[in-house]
């Protein structure tokens, strides 16, 4: 009886802390439509800084509390909505969800720059009052702190209820849900009181971080942090993102059920018992979203969406898969080993991102947990699909084929449960997903007797994974420039394959779903189906690219399929443009070598010039937010890099010299690169300014649209300014006689 | 013959009962009206009908089967089809695409191994789309993508069709070779069910009417008569009284 009271009050303890930081989201969520993916983040901020202001900086507690819980963490959240989410009215729904997640991996950045993740002295985070300061509650001794999170859960539980329902802006709050315009008419201020909800639901979030620090009692981990507020997302999901009660209770019972988990599961006959209780909390969201009700279907709220993606020719896409894999082999070339082996990891990330070209840019649909995908595909082929020992084992096709059918499965299996939902739970079903794969599968690294099988069997042997390099037929792939271009070559293979799929039938299908999921409907369209088919065969994508990334490095452990990766990739790919291939490429090469090259360049630079380095170990680090902040940039301009990039180029289409003498300097270079004369960065340098001047000369030299226009003797005026900007002609009144319909000889 | 029929439908919206117990019968062969102010119910009523909205009450009957209960696509399978007063066309692809959607939905649950783009063409031709069939549908003019929806629509080869203010934001041309477009999809055999705030249309083409105000039909009856009725005038001007 008394463990039993014991592990109750922990889990009431947990479970309320919880429910604060639930209770946040719900908030932000419900007053701006933006589901604040970086809310988890913002508590592991206000942790860090509580903890640098009052055991580092040695502020009395009262003091500490007010700057953090009273002032940074609301104008923290007031900031975010009023420079980032209310830009984002209007946009697609894709768009709403990786803006967010981009401040959720800036803020990560930004923490593991101030506070190095590796301290030489683990950062403690003391209780409330101290560890000794208990009472004793029939015969369990609480901590104070504890009797704190618990006295706070049930104060913002009641404060909730009466703000929301007893007072002005907390009424008004309620009806920006309802409806926002109607608000406005009433002298309402919708924007306001989103940022007012934004600033509540950071404090909240800092409230939750500060409490459930030190109750863990670990050293402080960053991403650590991130995630555990990320559990509350499954209390949310109780309360449908909409009741506060009922999130409160989903909380609990979270709480609850994972400190029974640590007090009743035998932890040492059931070794997996710690990551269980970790991956409670989404397995709680799976179920959740089980019992959820459909949505109405709704159709697009705006008939002219911000992202627009032209779709390139089959002919013009063989071209550039063609171009790409000559690029390749010339680059190959010249590149330094260690530039194959990167460009090599990079093509593999860019077929990655080419499953979510084919998911989120065709379909709508968002997966955030792709390289959890690629570690299934990675662990089918380690056990499945190897060939031979030592050095002469290699991994053979059917163990690929075999990593795209099992991913498939597993796709269609994660997938099911949130596809009748709306696009943002099946996104929160795919991290929950990728949650789960990283604290339980990819921890299964001790040999497990199987119950009926008698084998012993282990899925992720000794938390390393070796795949060695594919062998197709008589083509060994285990030099890397060969790997490489056999990589480069099935990039440009699935590439043209998902261009043909998007012209074909099907492909017109799913961009109808995407865009307008009630019309489809209506034409006899089932929208589970769809969604299942091409969630099934972008696991299967993602399942091998993620296999092909295991066999570029050779061996990986868990951290390479870390969510937070698999979050940056999507981000990237956005951030290049996700309807387009060429926007996996670029999410591909960003993720695979762009950044650690910058950040390379700029530690090389500090060395060279020691004057400066200081300013250049800012740029080294400033680097590693940059991700974040290039995602945070899709709100401004959601169709992505690419389609900026062709826009740009298209005035080269009227200056033939420059194409001409932009081709010569860099087949000079390549020359020159070549025979050693200069070294590859310099080849890179010249490339790029070459790449940045073509399209500047041919604006300056091209001749210019309007000086083309006035063939048609309208001189190029728009209509409405003839008579103002150029004489009133007879001619022009017999033409605007004939646009409004009017017969000449009628009048 | 009765192709589609609405029984007692029902809906509330809160406290706001957007439909009360409203019945509207569509038969092959003919045009029926659906008209009446604004927020009257006649969206609503639609979309009901196409299984966008589950009503609270009644029954909805397609081709001698209750769909009440089934979601849109299965009704869509049965042959209904319908165009949105608020445009929905798929923003990223071109009229011609937006049209031939139409038709890969209805070859792919059909299992026939067919291309769309020849009954396209032919639906393009019969809608006069054919000059503006390679723009973005972003760019052409809302009575046209009006047009675009109704063409996407036949794609399905409905046998009921339900039009959402298919007149607005076209020019009076426009519209009467619209009005001469219905009357022969009607005369081949379809069942359309018109909702439409241009009377000129409405009075001309349809053979029935059925007036609602404020969720429940107040009239119902051929052009003529509807047009005399009292209560219709009221529900449209005001009471005599009200005016002075």
């Amino acid at each position: 009886m008394q463990t039993f009271l014991q592990y109750t009050i922990l889990g009431l303890v947990t479970g309320g802390v919880y429910g604060i930081a639930a209770s946040g989201l719900v908030v932000t969520y419900t007053t701006s439509g933006i589901f604040n993916f970086a809310h988890g983040a913002v508590a592991m901020l206000a942790a860090f800084a509580y903890r640098q202001v009052r055991f580092d900086w040695g502020w009395p507690a009262p003091v500490a509390l007010l700057a953090v819980l009273g002032v940074a963490a609301p104008v923290l959240g007031a900031l975010i909505y009023g420079v980032i989410m209310r830009g984002l009215r209007g946009t697609s729904e894709v768009t709403r969800i990786v803006v967010p997640v981009s401040v959720m991996l800036g803020f990560l950045a930004l923490a593991t720059w101030i506070w190095d993740p590796t301290p030489r002295t683990p950062r403690l985070f003391l209780l409330f009052f101290g560890a000794d300061k208990t009472v004793s509650i029939a015969g369990v001794n609480i901590t104070w702190h504890e009797l704190l999170a618990l006295v706070m859960a049930a104060v913002i539980a009641l404060a909730l209820r009466f703000f929301f329902f007893r007072t002005r802006n907390g009424v008004a709050m309620r009806a920006v849900v309802d409806d926002p315009d109607l608000l406005e008419l009433n002298a309402g201020r919708p924007e306001r009181l989103a940022m007012l909800s934004w600033a509540l639901g950071a404090f909240l979030a800092a409230l939750a971080g500060i409490l459930i620090t030190p109750i863990q009692g670990t050293a402080m981990s960053a991403t650590a942090l991130t995630l555990l507020v990320i559990d509350a997302f499954a209390a949310a999901m109780f309360g449908r993102l909409r009741s506060l009660p009922r999130t409160f209770l989903g909380a609990l019972v979270l709480g609850l059920a994972g400190s029974y988990v640590i007090g009743y599961f035998p932890a040492d006959r059931w070794t997996w018992t710690s990551n269980f209780r970790v991956s409670l909390p989404m397995i709680a969201l799976f179920v959740v979203l089980l019992f959820l009700p459909q949505d109405r279907l709704r159709g697009t709220t705006i008939f002219r969406t911000r992202e627009r993606f032209r779709m390139p020719s089959v002919r013009s896409a063989m071209i550039a898969g063609l171009a790409l894999v000559g690029v390749m082999f010339l680059l190959r070339e010249i590149l330094a080993p260690t530039a194959v082996n990167s460009l090599a990891f990079s093509m593999t990330a860019a077929i990655v991102a080419l499953s979510l070209v084919l998911l989120t840019g065709y379909a709508g649909e968002i997966n955030l947990a792709v390289l959890s995908f690629g570690a299934i595909g990675a662990i089918i082929v380690h056990h499945y699909g190897v060939t031979g020992g030592g050095s002469s084992a290699r991994t053979t096709l059917w163990g690929y084929l075999l990593a795209a059918g099992v991913c498939a499965v597993v796709g269609a299996l994660v997938a099911l449960p949130s596809l009748r939902l709306r696009g943002l739970y099946l996104a929160l079903s795919t991290l929950a997903f990728g949650v789960f794969v990283s604290n339980m599968v990819l921890r299964e690294i001790t040999d497990r007797k199987l119950p009926l099988l008698h084998t012993e069997f282990s899925i992720f042997p000794s938390g390393n994974l070796t795949v060695p390099r594919p062998k197709v037929g008589p083509l060994d792939l285990a030099a890397m420039p060969t790997f490489l271009m056999a990589v480069t070559v099935l990039f440009a293979v699935i590439g043209v394959g998902l261009v043909v799929l998007r012209h074909s039938s099907y492909g017109r299908r799913l961009t109808a779903l995407k865009d307008s999921p009630a019309a489809s409907a209506t034409l006899g369209q089932s929208p589970v189906a769809l969604k299942l088919s091409v969630f099934m065969l972008s696991a299967a994508i993602a399942g091998v690219g993620g296999a092909l990334m295991t066999s570029q490095l050779g061996s990986a452990n868990l951290d390479r399929y870390d969510i937070f990766l698999s979050l940056s990739l999507l981000v990237l790919t956005v951030v290049g443009g996700i309807g387009y291939v060429s926007g996996a490429l670029f999410g591909g090469i960003l993720f695979g070598v762009a950044f650690v090259a910058l950040q390379n360049t700029f530690d090389k630079l500090g060395a060279d010039f020691p004057d400066a380095e200081g300013f250049f170990e800012f740029l080294a680090r400033f680097t590693t937010v940059l991700p974040a902040l290039m995602g945070v940039s899709i709100g401004r301009n959601p169709t992505g890099a690419v389609e900026q990039i062709v826009v740009e180029f298209g005035a080269l289409r009227r200056a033939k010299p420059v194409v001409v003498a932009g081709c010569a300097a860099v087949a000079v270079a390549y020359q020159l690169a070549r025979n050693d004369s200069i070294s590859n960065w310099w080849f890179v340098v010249i490339v790029g300014a070459v790449i940045v001047a073509m399209p500047l000369a041919a604006k300056r030299l091209a001749p210019p649209m309007a000086a083309a226009a006035p063939a048609d003797g309208q001189g190029g005026v728009p209509l409405e300014l003839v008579g103002v900007a150029r004489p009133f002609e007879p001619a022009d009144r017999d033409m605007l006689d004939r646009e409004l319909g009017l017969t000449v000889g009628g009048r | 013959m009765v192709l589609l029929e609405a029984r007692d439908v029902t809906v509330r919206f809160g406290g706001k009962a957007a439909l009360s117990q409203t019945s509207i019968d569509v038969e092959r062969g003919m045009i029926t009206g659906l008209i009446g102010p604004n927020g009257a119910g006649k969206t609503t009523l639609f979309n009901v009908v196409c299984g966008l909205l589950t009503p609270q009450g009644g029954h909805v009957v397609l081709d001698g089967s209750d769909v009440t209960r089934a979601p849109p696509h299965r009704r869509a399978r049965l042959g209904l089809a319908r165009t949105f007063q608020r445009l929905e066309l798929f923003t990223s692809l071109t009229v011609r695409d937006n049209i031939r959607v139409g038709g890969d939905i209805r070859n792919h649950w059909s299992r026939r191994r067919a291309d769309s783009s020849d009954e396209a063409e032919r639906i393009i031709e019969l809608t006069g789309l054919g000059p503006i069939a390679d723009r973005e549908v972003s760019e052409i003019p809302t009575g046209r993508a009006r047009v675009v929806e109704l063409a996407r629509a036949l794609m399905t080869r409905p046998s009921v069709l339900l039009l959402d203010e298919p007149a607005a934001g076209q020019t009076e041309r426009e519209t009467e070779e619209f009005g001469a477009l219905l009357r022969r999809l009607a005369a081949d055999g379809l069942a359309v069910c018109l909702v439409e705030h241009d009377m000129t249309l409405v009075m001309d083409v349809c053979e029935t009417i059925n007036v609602l105000d404020y969720g429940r039909t107040i009239a119902a009856g051929p052009p003529a008569q509807v047009r005399n009725d009292p209560a219709v005038i009221e529900a449209y001007l005001g009471t005599p009284e009200g005016v002075g």
